[in-house]
C-alpha cells in the first residue's frame, strides 16, 4: 500500500471532488457529503455479537478513524492513519419504534438520520443505527462520510462486518489502493503537461454546457429551503422489472439500460419545472460511472467513479426514445474523445488546489450551477450482502446525499432482482407529495415506454 | 483494418483487452464465459467498441448489436471478423 511517510495516505482525485462536495453541502448549511445503506431483515440480531465483529474489522482497518489533513495550495490532502489506540467510532445506536415499518414516526426517524453529521474533525466517518421494531423485525443503517469510501466500497465493508465470521481477511493494499484500477494504472504513467491538456478539454466541454445556461430547481430559491434531505424509494416487483427491462430492450437496444433509466427520469422532471415555473434552456445530468473492473467491489476505502456530464436541450426532451438516443450518442462521443479520463485528470489536478476550487470553477463555468439531476445506474447490489450475520435481508436500499445545486438525485439499483429507485431531493424543494408524484411519473415512463 | 485479422487473432485481442481492462482476475474468463451473466455492461460494451475500432481498425455498428452477437467472446470476435472482411471490402 502506498503509505507516505508519517503514515499518511493521499486522497485520489475523487476523494477530493467528495471533499469538494462537502465543503459546497456544509456552506449551504446542509450535515454534509454522507451516504447510507439500509437492510432490512425480519429477526433481530444480537447487538453485542454486531458490536463484537464491527470492533474486529475496525481494529483491522485504522483508517475508518483517521484524521483528514488538508493544507490549501500546499500540497494534496491525505489521510494520518492511527497507528494504535482505541476510539469511540465508530458508535452503533439502538432506536426503539412503536410505530411500524414504513410509518410517518419511522420516515421521519430515517430523514433524521440522514440529517445528522458526522465527526469527522473527531474521526467519526462511519456510524450504525439499529432500528427495532415491535413485530421484532429490524433494520441496520449504515451511515458513512463520501470521502471515504464510495458505495461499492461501503457494500463490501458492510459484508465483511455481516459475512460469515471465516471471511478471508484483506491486506490494507487491497482495502485501499487504487493503482490497479486501469484509469489509475494509466494516471500513473501520463505526464503533467498531458493531464493539464486534457483537463482543459474537460473544461471547454463544460463551457459549451454553459451557452445554453441550465437552471436548477435549488438555485433560484434556496434561500426558502430548509439545509435538509429527505427521500422516497420505490420498488418494482419481478414481473415488473422483467416488463421494464424487455422494453428497454425494445426501445434501446441491448445493454443500455442507462439511456432507459435516464430518459425516465428527465422527462417527468421537465413537467415539474414546468409546474414551478422555472425556465431553463438545458438540463444538464451528472452520471457516475464505476471505475473498478468489473466482478470486485475493491478497493474499499477509495472512491472510484468518474463522472460523465450530459446535456440536454430543453426543446430536445420530448419523448423517451429520442432523449435515450441524445443519452447513447453523448456517451459514445464522450468516450471516442476520451472524456472520461480528462474529467479524472481535472480531479488528479485538483487535488493540489483548495477543496472549494473545483466546485467553484464549475459554478462559475455553469453560472451558478453544478448540474440539474443526479443521476446513477449502478446495477446489482452486492451479492454478498442478501444475508447480514446469518439473517437473510429482506430489502437493501441506498441512500446518497446529492450535492446542492441541484439538490435533487435518482439512483436506480436492483436488489434480490427488483429494481429500485431512491429518489433524494433538498426538503421544500420538493415537497414529499410531488416526490412522490415525480417517482410516480418516472415509474410510468419506464412501465410504458413512452 | 488489417487483412490478417483472423477470427483467433481477434479473439486473443479481445481477451487480452477484457482481462486488462475490464473484468477482475476473479472473473473467469475464456471464449466461451457468458459476457452478459459475467456483468458485461453498456460502459464496457463502449470501450469494447472503442478498442476494437481504434486497435483493430474495425467499427462496430451500435445499431446491429444483439445479445447473441455479444454472447462470449468466440460470438463477438466471429462478428467482429465478418465486419472486417465487410468494411474491407465494402459495399
Amino acid at each position: 500500500m502506498p503509505l507516505e511517510r508519517n503514515n499518511r495516505l493521499a486522497l485520489n482525485g475523487v476523494d477530493c471532488l467528495m471533499l469538494a462536495f462537502d465543503h459546497q453541502l456544509k456552506k449551504n448549511g446542509f450535515a454534509g457529503n454522507l451516504a447510507q445503506i439500509i437492510l432490512g431483515i425480519d429477526n433481530r440480531i444480537d447487538i453485542t455479537d454486531f458490536r463484537r465483529r464491527l470492533d474486529r474489522i475496525s481494529s483491522g482497518f485504522p483508517l475508518i478513524r483517521a484524521a483528514l489533513k488538508s493544507r490549501p495550495w500546499k500540497g494534496k490532502p491525505f489521510w494520518v492513519i492511527p497507528l494504535a489506540g482505541v476510539s469511540a467510532f465508530p458508535e452503533v445506536l439502538s432506536h426503539s419504534l412503536s410505530e411500524p415499518p414504513g410509518s410517518p414516526g419511522h420516515a421521519a426517524l430515517r430523514r433524521r438520520l440522514l440529517n445528522t453529521p458526522l465527526r469527522i474533525r473527531k474521526g467519526e466517518w462511519i456510524r450504525f443505527d439499529l432500528i427495532t421494531f415491535d413485530d421484532q423485525t429490524m433494520e441496520i443503517i449504515m451511515t458513512w462520510h463520501h470521502i471515504l469510501m464510495d458505495a461499492r466500497g461501503a457494500e463490501y465493508f458492510l459484508h465483511l462486518i455481516g459475512g460469515p465470521d471465516d471471511s478471508r481477511p484483506l491486506s490494507m493494499e487491497e482495502a485501499a489502493d487504487g493503482a490497479l484500477i486501469p484509469f489509475q494504472k494509466r494516471m500513473a504513467s501520463t505526464d503533467m503537461k498531458e493531464k493539464w491538456r486534457l483537463a482543459e478539454r474537460a473544461f471547454q466541454r463544460i463551457d459549451r454546457m454553459a451557452l445554453l445556461r441550465p437552471v436548477s430547481l435549488f438555485t433560484q430559491r434556496k434561500s426558502r429551503f430548509r439545509p435538509q434531505l429527505d427521500y422516497c424509494i420505490d420498488t418494482f416487483s419481478l414481473p415488473e422489472t422483467k416488463e421494464i427491462m424487455d422494453r428497454c430492450r425494445n426501445i434501446c437496444g441491448v445493454l443500455n439500460d442507462s439511456a432507459y433509466f435516464l430518459a425516465a427520469a428527465l422527462l417527468p422532471l421537465t413537467e415539474v419545472y414546468r409546474q414551478k415555473g422555472i425556465q431553463t434552456r438545458s438540463y444538464i445530468a451528472s452520471f457516475p460511472i464505476d471505475l473498478r473492473k468489473i466482478g470486485t467491489r475493491l478497493p474499499m476505502f477509495t472512491n472510484q467513479a468518474g463522472t460523465l456530464l450530459y446535456e440536454f436541450k430543453a426543446e430536445d426532451l420530448s419523448d423517451l426514445r429520442s432523449v435515450a438516443g441524445l443519452f447513447r450518442s453523448q456517451t459514445q462521443d464522450a468516450l471516442r474523445e476520451d472524456m472520461l479520463f480528462a474529467n479524472l485528470c481535472t480531479l488528479e489536478l485538483s487535488r493540489f488546489l483548495p477543496t472549494w476550487f473545483y466546485v467553484r470553477k464549475i459554478k462559475k463555468s455553469l453560472r451558478g450551477e453544478i448540474a440539474s439531476l443526479v443521476f446513477a445506474n449502478p446495477g446489482a447490489t452486492f451479492q454478498g450482502l442478501s444475508g447480514f450475520m446469518g439473517e437473510p435481508v429482506r430489502y437493501q436500499y441506498h441512500v446518497p446525499t446529492v450535492v446542492a445545486p441541484p439538490g435533487i438525485g435518482v439512483v436506480y439499483y436492483f436488489f434480490s432482482g427488483r429494481l429500485q429507485i431512491t429518489l433524494v431531493f433538498v426538503e421544500g424543494m420538493l415537497s414529499r407529495e410531488e416526490a412522490r408524484d415525480y417517482l410516480a411519473a418516472i415509474r410510468g415512463r419506464l412501465l410504458t415506454g413512452n | 483494418m488489417t487483412i490478417e485479422n483472423s477470427r483467433e487473432q481477434i479473439e486473443v485481442r479481445l481477451l487480452e483487452f477484457l482481462r486488462e481492462e475490464v473484468f477482475d482476475a476473479l472473473v473467469t474468463l475464456d471464449e466461451h464465459t457468458p459476457l452478459l451473466e459475467s456483468g458485461f455492461d453498456s460502459l464496457a460494451l463502449l470501450r469494447l467498441m472503442n478498442f476494437t475500432e481504434q486497435h483493430l481498425g474495425i467499427r462496430i455498428p451500435e445499431e446491429e448489436i444483439t445479445e447473441s452477437r455479444i454472447k462470449t467472446v468466440r460470438s463477438l470476435a466471429e462478428w467482429i471478423d465478418a465486419l472486417g472482411t465487410e468494411q474491407q471490402t465494402g459495399p
